[in-house]
């Protein structure tokens, strides 16, 4: 796959997906995957799995939030469900430079 | 070598089963784990078959042998370094277009190696046949497909190993050079670069490397060359941007020839799903997200209306109890308090967790499903247009639940201006208090226009967004630093039931002791304050209402529901109590203007008939869209460091909630 030309698409704003992607660059989601992936590796995109967020534990005192204490890390059981929010997703953005 | 004993390399990318060969080959129990970077540091073993010692070195799972980890360039130094005898290259057969990537990038260094094909199980499982014969005949190296895990039918393995080192087997790259090339400049950087200057690495190995701006390996090259040829290897080498894009491509396109004819796939159309093509349509995408959002909190209401009912049960109580206190000579104040305040409030509170429990369980649901993944992603579009990352969608998805925990989790957004950008948005997704105590109230003054007054919020948060992104972006986000973005929808999942109940029912309870120790106090205080005994000259209360009432009515609000607004901006629930307190029957400054009335049975009651419709209407949007609570002002200023934004934002929503209150009210007095 070309990929500046998949960069550029990227770049141009319109969120899509894998999915979408593959049908625009006329190829399959396993092309598109493992070149996100190889992009990422060389530093061009950045990914973010969605449902993966770290709560400070500031939010404690928030109504509906049984807050994570000071000594547990990670994300507030109040905000999140307890397996976090797993069905989320994973997104790439282009990063800037 | 090591002491006439042959030593294996074991390189491939993370689970290609590295470990698993290694366990099966030496009997050890090197920790095996489908998890990538399971093996950290290289293990050394060993075996002997058919007479012949052999040591084997479990490298570290590495994507490639670029320059990209330390990890990545340990491995290749060991590789480069001629320790190894052959180096053993595993790929994953069920997925060979993305594994193979560590054979494209090994292409060029000359020591002899074979190939794995492994999981070969997985592959068949997938209804995959691969023909190992013709990948060997185009790479010129022995290639075994099998299952590691298999460890009685290693047989082919062995075969292959012996044929490696006896025939000292290389992979022949020359359809992978006449890719790169055609690459621009390729053949006279090459040309610069003599062979095994960096030792087992052939120049076309080593031109790749320069051309993807691998630091080491142009180091290494720098040191070596001198006078022109360094001059000239340098021009050649500055010619490549972006080189990495270049290679890549070339590489992954050798993969698909290596695999066009050799791997055969049962091709199971993935259909993309009605819902899916209806959701990432360009115009209609955005409008069905709505429409499932709004079935979303319809359906919420459906286990909430059992529990809005019971809460009910509270304000019915009060009746008895009240006459029965009565009845046994109670002082007034006991009265109040048990019945206005405790009983009321608890009624108030009951009614409230109704709806959070049904909104929770509903978009629980949503998660669980994937669901809310596609909403998202729908919103990501948006949110990329106004200037955001990506990423913010989880700061305004925490924000349904608590503007605090949304603020906090705007810390994953490292550039400041979108951060702050994006806490300003987030402060106008109600939050659990306020999904809460609008169907509550709204249960209250409409009954099954609730649903209505919901859908209208929303529609009015999305219409907020966008004003406030369109007045605070222009300021905060320059177009340059606009983000493209790309999103891996997840499958649908079967929500899984018994933990998100358990879940749900958590929160809820959560919310219920949370609530009651705003609600109550804050009620009783306002009770206390508004407590005149039939003296109302005295209230301070009332002369302040009565006083600020010309300013208030323009907004919709009389003095009372003003109060509550107030209270509001300190904590939503702080309303309720304020409301309850005000509207309390005995001995308060409602009490003695009107009287005791006893044609009204409770406060509930006294609400509605003081309450006029476009007022409450008006009452509800300004508290919904009122600054969320003082502590997520506190989470702001926590984020931002920001005194001046903090500022900036609180006024803009605490004016925001007024002009909104004004337009709802006036376009109550219309409709109703
Ligand atoms: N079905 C099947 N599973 C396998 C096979 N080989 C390995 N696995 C499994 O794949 C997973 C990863 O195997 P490992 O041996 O830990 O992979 P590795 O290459 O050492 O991984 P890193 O140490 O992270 O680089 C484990 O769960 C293995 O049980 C195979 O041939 N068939
Ligand atoms: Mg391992």
């Amino acid at each position: 796959m070309d990929m500046q030309a998949l960069l550029i698409k990227i770049k141009n704003g319109e969120g899509r997906s894998t999915a979408m992607l593959a049908e625009e660059m006329n190829t399959t989601p396993e092309d598109v995957t493992r070149t996100l992936e190889y992009l990422e590796r060389i530093g061009v995109l950045r990914r973010t799995e969605l449902g993966k967020f770290e709560c400070n534990g500031s939010c404690s005192s928030c109504s509906g939030c049984s807050g994570s204490s000071g000594k547990e890390k990670g994300p507030c059981k109040g905000c999140i469900p307890e397996q976090g929010f797993e069905h989320m997703g994973v997104l790439w953005e282009v990063k800037n430079g | 070598m090591t002491d006439g004993k042959k030593t294996i390399a074991l390189l491939g990318q993370p689970n290609s089963g590295k470990s698993t060969l290694f366990n099966g080959l030496t009997g050890m129990k090197q920790h095996v784990g489908n998890w990538p970077g399971k093996t950290v540091e290289q293990k050394q073993g060993g075996f002997t078959h058919n007479g012949e010692d052999y040591v084997v070195m479990d490298l570290p799972g590495t994507y490639s042998l670029s320059a990209n980890s330390d990890e990545e360039i340990v491995t290749r130094d060991y590789i480069s370094s001629g320790k190894a005898d052959v180096v053993c290259i595993l790929a994953d057969s069920s997925q060979l277009e993305r594994s193979l990537f560590m054979l494209s990038d090994y292409a060029g260094i000359n020591v002899p190696c074979f190939l794995i094909l492994n999981l070969a199980d997985v592959a068949a499982d997938q209804g995959k046949t691969i023909n190992a014969d013709k990948i060997r005949s185009k790479l010129g190296i022995p290639v075994v497909l099998m299952s590691a895990t298999d460890v009685k039918k290693y047989d082919n393995f062995f075969a292959a190993l012996n044929e490696a080192l006896s025939k000292k087997t290389t992979l022949d790259i020359s359809s992978l050079e006449e890719k790169y090339r055609k690459l621009d400049g390729f053949d006279e950087l090459k040309a610069e670069i003599p062979e095994n200057l960096i030792p087992g690495c052939s120049s076309t190995w080593m031109a790749v490397k320069t051309i993807e701006g691998d630091k080491v390996v142009r180091a290494k090259i720098e040191n070596k060359l001198t006078g022109d040829s360094l001059v000239r290897y340098n021009s050649h080498a500055a010619r490549f941007d972006k080189g990495a894009l270049l290679t890549g491509e070339c590489k992954f396109s050798w993969i698909d020839e290596l695999l066009s004819d050799s791997v055969n796939k049962v091709t199971q159309t993935v259909k993309t799903s009605k819902l899916d093509k209806a959701l990432t349509n360009k115009t209609w995408g955005k409008v069905v997200v709505v429409l499932i959002v709004i079935g979303g909190l319809l359906l919420s209401f459906i286990p909430a209306v059992p529990i809005m009912l019971l809460g009910g049960i509270f304000t019915a109580l009060a009746v008895p109890v009240r006459e029965a206190l009565t009845a046994a000579n109670a002082s007034p104040i006991v009265t109040g308090i048990i019945c206005d305040v405790i009983l009321q409030s608890l009624a108030n509170i009951v009614k409230m967790l109704g709806f959070a429990f049904g909104i929770n369980l509903v978009f629980g649901m949503f998660e669980e499903s994937g669901l809310m993944a596609r909403i998202s992603y729908v919103f990501d579009n948006t949110m990329s247009k106004m200037g955001l990352q990506g990423k913010s969608i989880m700061p305004f998805l925490v924000s349904f639940g608590c503007t605090i925990g949304g603020a906090s989790s705007s810390r994953v957004i490292d550039n400041w201006n979108q951060k702050v950008l994006t806490i300003a948005l987030a402060w106008a997704v109600p939050c659990g208090a306020a999904w809460a105590i609008i169907p509550m109230l709204a249960a209250n003054f409409f009954g099954g226009y609730a649903v209505l007054v919901i859908i209208a919020i929303l529609l009015v948060m999305l219409l907020h967004i966008w004003i406030t992104a369109k007045i605070f972006g222009r300021k905060l986000v320059k177009k340059e630093d606009r983000y493209g973005i790309i999103m891996e929808l997840p499958p649908y999942h079967k929500p899984k039931w018994g933990a998100m109940l358990r879940f749900v029912l958590g929160r809820t309870k959560d919310m219920f002791f949370r609530v009651v120790k705003v609600i109550i106090p804050v009620c009783l205080l306002f009770w206390i304050l508004s407590y005149s005994g039939g003296n109302i000259e005295g209230s301070l209360l009332y002369k302040i209402g009565v006083a600020i009432e010309p300013v208030t009515k323009v907004f919709g609000m009389n003095w009372q529901l003003f109060m509550a607004f107030l209270a509001s901006s300190i904590g939503k629930e702080g309303a309720v109590g304020v409301l309850t307190a005000l509207y309390s029957q005995s001995g308060t400054i409602y009490g003695a203007v009107n009287g005791t009335n006893a044609a009204v049975a409770n406060s509930t009651q006294l609400l509605l008939s003081n309450i006029s419709g476009p007022q409450a209407l008006a009452f509800m949007f300004a508290i919904t869209f009122n600054v969320p609570c003082v502590v997520a002002l506190a989470a702001t200023y926590q984020e931002t460091h920001s005194a001046k934004w903090t500022a900036i934002i609180t006024g803009y929503y605490t004016l925001g909630a007024l002009i909104i209150s004004f337009i709802v009210y006036h376009i109550g007095l219309l409709i109703m």
